[in-house]
């Protein structure tokens, strides 16, 4: 079982940043396939059609189905609990906008980098690309150092 | 896992600034919460007891979506989660969601959902939803709901 996997890293310079290390978080990268989307559309609840192998999804623009969103987001959440355990159920903050669809199968890696410390919370830039490089969502997290 | 629904679906369309969805109950069991991290594939001991905040949050929007009739099209262009405090496992927790706003540009509408979340009469998370509904003629580059 993975708890926390948090290591020092030394925080971008930033005039309204204390200059102190910060947990570093480390990605988390994870094969989406339709077999692992039709499982979260009955793990979360989700069935919208165009997730799921139906004539919704073939007729989308697309023309296949198409990956939760919320499916890719979880890769940033297991992310930042890995390195901040509890406390990011505790005082966890994500911001988040998708770019682009994750069409399965496509493997997904989730890149969070630190980016200043301050006032006892560490702040990151998060990403999740394809295997092809291409982002498919953008945005930031804030968790309490303690 | 929720609450039976017997409210009438509401009407994307129809959704003004400010209007709140009637509140509903999320208890999430052991069983949904491995079912969840079977589909993600996450593995910590952390929630052999709490539920994850953003399975939380996906059941949130889960029943979010039940409550209103999804247009095709619709698509899930932002998210924001605040998690204030963990949730355990079979522990009730009541979503209150509130249209924070509600507008259209070029065609497109843009709604964003203001969710709370409230258990042992606190709040443990707040989130906002932003989804579009782009005009048929979008060519579209956005991820899906």
């Amino acid at each position: 079982m993975t708890t926390n996997s948090a290591s020092p890293n030394t925080a971008s310079s930033d005039s309204a940043a204390t200059e102190i290390d910060g947990p570093r978080v480390e990605p988390v990268t994870r094969r989406i396939d339709q077999d692992r989307v039709n499982r979260y559309a009955v793990g979360a609840r989700d069935h919208n059609p165009i997730h799921l192998e139906t004539p919704a999804a073939a007729a989308s623009q697309f023309g296949r189905p198409v990956a939760h969103g919320m499916l890719v987001l979880a890769l940033v959440s297991e992310a930042m609990t890995n390195a901040f355990g509890a406390r990011w159920s505790e005082g966890g903050h994500l911001k988040v906008r998708w770019r682009a669809p994750a069409l399965p199968p496509v493997t997904v890696t989730a890149n969070v980098e630190l980016r200043k410390v301050a006032d006892g919370v560490a702040s990151y830039d998060v990403s999740c690309e394809d295997e092809h490089g291409s982002i498919l969502l953008t945005g930031t997290a804030r968790a309490p150092l303690d | 896992m929720t609450e039976a629904l017997t409210e009438p679906k509401g009407a994307f369309a129809s959704l003004e600034r400010g209007y709140e969805l009637p509140p509903f109950e999320l208890q999430i069991s052991a069983d949904e919460v491995a079912a969840y991290l079977d589909a993600t594939g996450e593995q910590n001991e952390l929630w052999d007891t709490l539920v994850p905040p953003l399975a939380l949050g996906a059941f949130a929007l889960g029943g979010l979506m039940d409550r209103f009739q999804v247009p095709a099209g619709l698509v899930h262009t932002g998210q924001e989660y605040e998690f204030v405090a963990p949730v355990s496992i079979d522990e009730p927790v009541e979503v209150r969601i509130v249209v924070a706003s509600s507008s259209e540009r070029r065609g497109a509408r843009m709604v964003v959902f203001a969710i709370e979340l409230q258990a042992r009469d606190t709040v443990v998370g707040r989130g906002r939803t932003t989804v579009i509904l782009a005009p048929e003629d979008d060519d579209g580059e956005l991820a899906s709901l």
